[in-house]
């Protein structure tokens, strides 16, 4: 007859690599483990108490015995009648424990005296250690305790008093029978427990992943619920939830970027259109076509800077995360920067000093470095009027591993309003953004300086105590570690 | 001395090609990678401008293929790419320099000059340009005769100026020469030391040697 077929659709439609029920599987498995365990465990600690018990009180029996014999010695001159009696005394306690199975043995060292009639063969020929007062032996599928007992007239007898396994293997039989109903019913009960468990704790991720599975990235805005009982399952929703914060604000920042950029790069161009179309429309003398010509160029200088700025923060922004190898003084940096300002600044009254102190060396890009520094002396100088002062200055602090970098100005400084605002990208101020000024910038230049630097692990951050009083930026970047020397 | 530009903007072409020839050379154009090879224009020019953008055979396959075949012409690469790994491996196929668009046509012009006295010969220790002669060895320079004292930078820009004698260089090539940076920024960190070398050269003269170019840089203009 074949076996009969498994495959039934019940078993076919359980998801078997569904969370619920793997949990319930080895929920199942874990409990009906442990409960084997325990059942085999209390089986072998039963039976082996109740063997030592029984050897106890067949021991305590024999010494009994024994007594006996000296009390009646005691009582009566006649040996055999107080042998008679310690007979009868052991008749009796062979039918009083006859339901135990409880065999007797009374013999003088080689003959038998008086045996109970269930008393084995194989332990009434049992010879008897002569040397030992008292012993517990096990023969075959009996134990049975024996004692000897100095007669007044010098002989010695021997009392055994024992019963077969088969009584105490019949208790424990009786106390597996009791257990393996519950057993049972703890076996079929356990897996609907362990799935009703696994339900319950999986039923706030199946929230989780019906939240989640709604989510698009052009519709950020739905959040996972928290139960506000702070377990696992509510700490991953937060961190979920923080995660999506962190898109949302990221797309954000994104688009606003994209949408910046546009409109950074239609003013140069409508400029260039305008002033090239009102070039086109009559004949006009080569003075005119030659300004016209000189100012598209100044445009697409700027587009150009522009389009260089973007990419650089492009670049920078792709390699985040990547590890520099090359050392970097950033005082042979600082002292390079200030070396090429330093004669404008002369030109100008404007007292450019350097101070370092301690070894700067930091992991990094020392082109990038350059263009920080180069960037922030160039921000003091543009912002700083003539006979003002900009002081950079380079120190090492070895406790916090870090190098830090300042450019201090006694220049415009900036709107409190603006402190926050002023390292976003395309941010400027009114009085920076005059198309007029051959010195314009492109407002990309702090958000270079901040992506630069944080690429480097560093941070960076502008202070200043109001307008007219100058500003401060100051830049950290984690020192390099010094490579240990092999002692 | 012969140029070829292969590139497949006609705009950035013919600017290209005008420029090179008002400075004196011979100029082709060659519109795609596949002409370029056909026509083995690495091997028949002293520069060859590479777009490496090109249709049909991009201007990196047409440079390894004539460096394979033992072709030394320099060349210059011309990309819309400007990242380090793009240059890399730019050089890696045997290029000779490098310029990301867009770009300032003197740069262009000053890097076909000096690439081609690079390949061409002899570095010379000693430049002259009409009363100026200026000793690299010494770190000196003389007009007519008698010793001008400059200071280092005022010596590097000279010495730049000197080199491409009549033609514009950009500030970014001078930042490039005299701090190995290419400031591009808002503040012209170059006029001031112009302004210095100029009071030390013109005494006594109307007109400068140095000029200005208005938007594009500083030229030498001395017979």
């Amino acid at each position: 007859m074949p076996w009969p077929s498994i495959d039934v659709p019940v078993f076919r439609r359980i998801p078997w690599g569904s969370l619920r029920i793997r949990l319930t599987l080895l929920n199942s498995a874990a409990v009906l483990l442990a409960m084997l365990v325990l059942l085999f465990a209390v089986r072998v600690g039963v039976r082996t108490a109740l063997f030592n018990e029984t050897e106890q009180t067949l021991l305590g029996e024999v010494r009994e015995v024994a007594m006996l014999l000296d009390e009646f010695q005691a009582s009566s001159e006649d040996v055999a009648a107080s042998r008679d009696l310690l007979i009868a005394e052991l008749k009796r306690k062979a039918s009083s424990h006859r339901d135990r199975s409880w065999f007797l043995h009374l013999l003088d060292g080689r003959n038998t005296l008086w045996a109970s009639e269930n008393c084995p063969q194989e332990i009434v020929n049992f010879p008897v250690d002569e040397s030992v007062t008292e012993t517990v032996r096990h023969l075959g599928r009996h134990r049975w305790a024996r004692r000897r007992i100095d007669t007044r007239e010098g002989k010695k007898l021997y009392v055994r008093i024992g019963m077969p396994d088969a009584v105490i293997e019949q208790d424990v039989d009786d106390l597996t029978w009791f257990l393996l109903p519950i057993g049972i019913g703890f076996t079929l009960l356990t897996p609907l427990a362990g799935y009703w468990l696994a339900l319950r704790a999986t039923r706030p991720i199946a929230g989780i992943l019906k939240t989640a599975e709604k989510l698009k990235p052009t519709k950020l805005g739905d959040r996972l619920l928290t139960r506000g009982t702070n377990d696992e399952l509510d700490q991953l929703s937060a961190t979920i939830n923080r995660l999506l914060d962190e898109v949302a604000r990221h797309v954000e920042r994104q688009q606003q970027f994209v949408a910046d950029a546009a409109h950074e790069l239609r003013g140069p161009l409508a400029a260039m259109q305008n002033a090239l179309e009102v070039a086109t429309t009559k004949n006009r003398s080569l003075d005119s076509y030659q300004g016209t010509i000189e100012e598209a160029l100044g445009e697409t200088r700027h587009l150009t800077k522009l389009a260089n700025d973007l990419l650089l923060l492009a670049e920078v922004g792709n390699s985040l995360g990547s590890v520099f190898n090359e050392a970097c003084d950033l005082g042979d940096v600082a002292r390079q920067t200030a070396a090429m300002f330093g004669a404008t600044a002369e030109e100008r009254s404007i007292g450019l000093t350097i101070q370092t102190s301690g070894q700067a060396i930091v992991r990094g890009d020392e082109r990038q470095l350059r263009q920080v520094i180069s960037n922030l002396v160039d921000n003091a100088l543009r912002f700083t009027p003539d006979g003002g002062r900009i002081d950079l200055s380079v120190e090492s602090n070895q406790a916090a591993h870090e190098a830090i970098v300042t450019v201090a100005d006694s220049g415009r400084g900036v709107e409190p309003e603006h402190l926050d605002r002023v390292f976003d990208r395309f941010f400027q101020a009114e009085a920076a953004r005059d198309r007029g000024d051959i010195k314009r910038g492109g407002g990309l230049g702090l958000s270079i300086c901040r992506s630069i630097v944080e690429r480097h692990g560093g941070r960076i951050s502008l202070d200043s105590p109001g307008v007219g009083r100058g500003a401060t930026v100051t830049v950290i970047v984690p020192l390099r570690l010094a490579r240990r020397t092999p002692a | 001395m012969h140029v070829a530009i292969v590139e497949d903007d006609p705009v950035i072409a013919k600017a290209v090609a005008t420029a090179v020839r008002e400075a004196g050379h011979e100029c082709t154009w060659v519109p795609d990678g596949e002409t370029a090879v056909r026509q083995n224009t690495l091997l028949s020019n002293d520069v060859v401008i590479l777009d490496v953008m090109l249709p049909k055979m991009s201007g990196l396959e047409v440079l390894s293929a004539a460096r394979d075949a033992g072709v030394r012409t320099p060349v210059i690469l011309l990309t819309a790419l400007g990242t380090v790994t793009d240059k890399l491996s730019g050089f890696r196929a045997g290029a000779d320099d490098y310029l990301v668009k867009p770009f300032a046509i003197d740069e262009l012009l000053a890097r076909i000059q000096a690439i081609h006295r690079r390949t061409s010969n002899k570095p010379t220790m000693e430049i002259e340009a009409g009363p100026l002669q200026l000793s690299l060895s010494t770190k000196r320079l003389s007009l007519d005769g008698r010793t001008v004292d400059l200071t280092p930078t005022e010596f590097s820009i000279l010495e730049l100026l000197m080199r491409f004698n009549g033609q514009v260089v950009t500030r970014k090539m001078l930042c490039e020469h005299v701090w190995s940076f290419d400031w591009d920024g808002p503040t012209n960190v170059i006029e001031v030391h112009i302004n210095r070398l100029r009071g030390k050269l013109d005494k006594g003269r109307e007109d400068s040697y140095i000029q200005t170019i208005r938007g594009r840089g500083y030229a030498l203009a001395i017979d």
